[in-house]
C-alpha cells in the first residue's frame, strides 16, 4: 500500500512536471531561434545600410563591424557588390552565387535554416540587399550563424530542466513516502492486532485511533475479537462439561459390568457381559474421539515452521516395526531436504499417524506406503499413497464426514473419526487435504501446507 | 488395605468400592475434598479431579506436602495439562475415565510396588511358567530368562499385575506409553506381537475383540 500510495504521488508530480515544464521549454527552445533571427537581421540591415552609402568611409567601417561581428558572435558576416565582386576592403565571400545572395540582390530578404555555404555547417543564412535611396540594388549583405553553438544552449536548457524534474521527483517520493507511512500507520497498528488474534490471543485488541474510517475499523475488529473470545470460551466450557457428564456415567458403567463379571461363573453370561464391556469402550471411543474434535475446533492454533523431513522421519520410525508386521514398506520420496511448513506443535504428527495407520491397513502384503513430499506453487505438499484397493470417487468426498466408516476393515472397528480429525488439524493450520485416486490403484491422502 | 477414596459421584463409588473390595482392599469412601483432607490416614489415595467443594488437585498437593502416602488421580478431564500437572505436584500415576475395575487394581499394585515395596501385595504372577524380578527387571519363561525390550517389559509387567483381566487401549497406552492420546493405538498391537513371538505358548497375551488385550496363564 505504501509503494502504491508513492506511486501515485509520484505519477501526479510527474504529469505536473509534464504539462508545466515542456510548454515552458519549447517556447524557451522557439525563442532562441526566435532571437538568433532577429539580432542577425539587425546586424545585416545596419550593414546593408553601411553598404549602400556607397563611399569608401562607410566601407571602411562596414568592414570593421563585420571583424567586429565575427569576434562577438560565432556567426560569419559577408557583404557582395551587385557585380557579384568583393567590396573593398573586405574578402570576396565564399559561394558567391548562392540562393540567399541571389535573392538578396533581387532586392528580397532571405532567411533559411540550411547548410551555410560560409560556414560549412548547418546553420541559419539571412541575406539583405543594400538599398540606394532610389531603389537600386548595390550590393547584398549574407550572416551565416552556425546551429551548433545553438543547439548547446538548447541542450543545456533541456539538460537543466531535466535535472530539476528529477530532484523535484526525489523530493516528492521522498516526502511521498513519509506521507504513506503515517497513512498506514493505523492500518500496521490493525495488522499487529489481527496477527496476535491468529497466532491464537484472543486478547488482542486494536487500539481505536487514526482517522475514522481505521477507527471504525478498529472498534469492529474489537468486537468481532470479543464474540470469538466469547464463543471459544463457552465452547471450552461444553467440552470440559461434556468430557465429565459422559465419561462418568460410562465408567460407573463399565465398573458394574466388571463386577457382574467378576461374580459370575457362567460362561455364556460371561460372554454377554464382555459383549457389554465391548460397547462401553466403543462407546467411550466415540466420546474420545468427539471430545478430541471439540476441542481441536476450540483451540485457536499456531503453525510454527516444522522441517517436514524430521516429522516424516520420525512417524516412519514408530509406524516401522507395525509396518514390517504386515510385510509392508515405507518409502520416503523426498524432493526437497529443507522443506519446512507451517503447523501447530503436534498436528502434523497426528496426521500422518492417522493417514499411515489407515494406508497399513489397506496395504496389501508386500505392499509398500510412498510418502511424497514436495513444493508446490509455494505450498508444501505431502502425499500419501497406499497401494490398497482405493476409494470410489463418491467415497472420497464423503470420507471426512464424521462417522462415515470405509468398507475394509478400519472401516467396521473404527470410530468412522480418523479422517474427519486429519481435516480439522490441517484447516486448522490454514492448510487442505483431499483424496485422490494414487497411479499405483490405490489412495492418495494430498495434504498441502503453508509454507514456512 | 486401606485405600481413601474421594469421588463425588455415587454410582462410581459405590461400584469401585464393590470391585476393589472383592480385590482385598478395604475402601473408605468420602465425597469431599474437605473430608478427604480430614480423613484417617491410609495406604493409598484415589482422588477425583472434579470434586464439589475444592479442586482435586489441591487435595493432591496439600495430601503430598503431609507426608508421602501413594496418590492416584482419577479424573474425567481427559487433558494433557491436567495429568502433567496432577503429576508434578506429587500424584503418583494418573488414570483416566472410563475405566475397569481391574485397570484400576493393576494401576494401584504398580504404584504400590514402586512406592511401598514393603507393603505390596505378592507377586501375582509367579506362576510355573512366567516369573518376574521387578527389581532387576528381568523376566523369565519356564526358568530360561527371556530378552525383552523396555516397552515390552513394561507392556507385559503391566498386564501381569491383573492375569486374567481384559485391559482396554486406551488404558495400556496410558499405563504403558504415559499418553491419553486419542489415535490409532498400532504401536499397540506390534509389541503385543513381539511379546506373543518370544513368550511362546506359556504365556497368552489374547485380544479381546472391540476392547484391548488380556494376559492369560495357561
Amino acid at each position: 500500500m505504501i509503494r502504491q500510495l508513492v506511486a501515485s504521488y509520484v505519477l501526479l508530480v510527474v504529469a505536473a512536471l509534464l504539462g508545466l515544464t515542456v510548454p515552458v521549454t519549447i517556447t524557451l527552445t522557439n525563442r532562441v531561434y526566435a532571437d538568433v533571427e532577429t539580432l542577425a537581421r539587425r546586424e545585416a540591415q545596419t550593414a546593408a545600410l553601411l553598404l549602400a552609402a556607397d563611399d569608401a568611409p562607410s566601407r571602411q567601417n562596414l568592414a570593421r563591424l563585420s571583424a567586429a561581428y565575427q569576434i562577438q558572435t560565432p556567426a560569419k558576416m559577408d557583404a557582395l557588390s551587385a557585380g557579384r565582386a568583393a567590396i573593398n576592403p573586405m574578402p570576396l565571400p565564399a559561394a558567391v552565387d548562392d540562393e540567399a545572395f541571389t535573392a538578396a540582390l533581387a532586392g528580397q530578404e532571405y532567411l533559411r535554416w540550411e547548410q551555410a555555404p560560409a560556414l560549412g555547417a548547418d546553420g541559419m543564412v539571412i541575406a539583405v540587399p543594400a538599398t540606394a535611396a532610389d531603389g537600386t540594388v548595390l550590393g547584398a549583405v549574407r550572416i551565416s550563424y552556425p546551429l551548433a553553438p545553438i543547439r548547446e544552449r538548447l541542450w543545456q536548457i533541456w539538460g537543466l530542466g531535466a535535472v530539476l524534474a528529477g530532484v523535484v521527483l526525489i523530493v516528492a517520493a521522498v516526502v511521498g513516502a513519509l506521507l504513506a507511512r503515517r497513512l498506514t500507520r493505523p492500518l500496521r497498528q490493525l495488522n499487529d492486532m489481527a496477527s496476535r488474534l491468529r497466532d491464537g490471543d484472543l486478547t488482542a485488541r486494536a487500539e481505536e485511533t487514526g482517522p475514522p474510517e481505521t477507527r471504525t475499523l478498529a472498534s469492529t475488529l474489537n468486537t468481532a475479537t470479543e464474540t470469538i473470545d466469547t464463543l471459544i470460551g463457552s465452547q471450552r466450557a461444553f467440552i470440559g462439561d461434556a468430557s465429565h457428564q459422559l465419561r462418568t456415567p460410562l465408567t460407573a458403567l463399565r465398573l458394574s459390568l466388571d463386577n457382574i463379571a467378576d461374580g459370575v461363573d457362567d460362561p455364556y453370561l460371561r460372554e454377554d457381559v464382555e459383549h457389554a464391556t465391548a460397547e462401553v469402550v466403543r462407546m467411550s471411543r466415540l466420546v474420545n474421539g468427539l471430545l478430541a474434535l471439540a476441542r481441536m475446533e476450540a483451540t485457536v492454533s499456531s503453525p510454527e515452521p516444522v522441517r517436514i523431513v524430521d516429522v516424516v522421519a520420525d512417524r516412519f520410525d514408530a509406524w516401522r516395526a507395525a509396518a514390517e508386521g504386515s510385510g509392508v514398506r515405507l518409502d520416503h520420496d523426498i524432493a526437497d531436504q529443507k522443506l519446512c511448513a507451517l503447523a501447530s506443535p503436534g498436528h502434523l504428527e497426528q496426521v500422518l499417524d492417522n493417514v499411515l495407520c489407515n494406508a497399513l491397513e489397506v496395504s496389501p502384503d508386500r505392499g509398500t506406503v510412498t510418502v511424497r513430499t514436495h513444493r508446490d506453487a509455494a505450498k508444501a505438499v505431502i502425499e500419501v499413497i497406499d497401494q490398497g484397493p482405493g476409494l470410489p470417487a463418491a467415497d472420497r468426498h464423503r470420507a471426512f464426514d464424521r462417522f462415515w466408516r470405509g468398507p475394509g476393515l478400519t472401516g467396521r472397528s473404527g470410530s468412522g473419526l480418523g479422517l474427519a480429525i486429519v481435516k480439522q488439524l490441517v484447516s486448522d493450520d490454514g492448510g487442505t487435504v483431499t483424496l485422490d485416486a494414487a497411479d499405483t490403484g490405490g489412495l492418495c491422502v494430498r495434504i498441502v501446507l503453508r509454507l514456512a | 488395605m486401606r485405600v481413601l477414596l474421594v469421588e463425588d459421584d455415587e454410582p462410581v463409588a459405590e461400584s469401585l468400592t464393590r470391585g476393589l473390595g472383592r480385590y482385598g482392599f478395604e475402601v473408605e469412601w468420602v465425597r469431599t475434598g474437605a473430608e478427604a483432607l480430614r480423613a484417617g490416614p491410609s495406604d493409598l489415595v484415589l482422588v477425583d479431579l472434579g470434586l464439589p467443594d475444592m479442586d482435586g488437585l489441591d487435595v493432591c498437593r496439600e495430601l503430598r506436602a503431609r507426608g508421602d502416602v501413594p496418590i492416584i488421580v482419577i479424573s474425567a478431564r481427559a487433558d494433557e495439562t491436567d495429568r502433567v500437572v496432577g503429576l508434578e505436584i506429587g500424584a503418583d500415576d494418573y488414570v483416566s475415565k472410563p475405566f475397569g475395575v481391574r485397570e484400576v487394581v493393576a494401576r494401584i499394585r504398580a504404584v504400590m510396588r514402586r512406592a511401598r515395596p514393603a507393603l505390596a501385595q505378592p507377586e501375582p504372577t509367579q506362576s510355573s511358567k512366567l516369573s518376574i524380578d521387578r527389581r532387576a527387571r528381568r523376566v523369565y519363561v519356564a526358568g530360561a530368562e527371556m530378552a525383552l525390550t523396555p516397552k515390552e517389559y513394561d507392556l507385559l509387567t503391566f498386564l501381569a499385575e491383573a492375569p486374567g483381566a481384559v485391559f482396554t487401549r486406551e488404558q495400556i497406552m496410558e499405563a504403558v506409553w504415559d499418553t491419553n492420546w486419542f489415535g490409532p493405538t498400532k504401536t499397540l498391537d506390534v509389541h503385543v506381537g513381539a511379546l506373543r513371538r518370544k513368550l511362546g505358548d506359556s504365556v497368552a497375551v489374547e485380544t479381546v475383540r472391540g476392547v484391548g488385550f488380556r494376559l492369560t496363564l495357561s
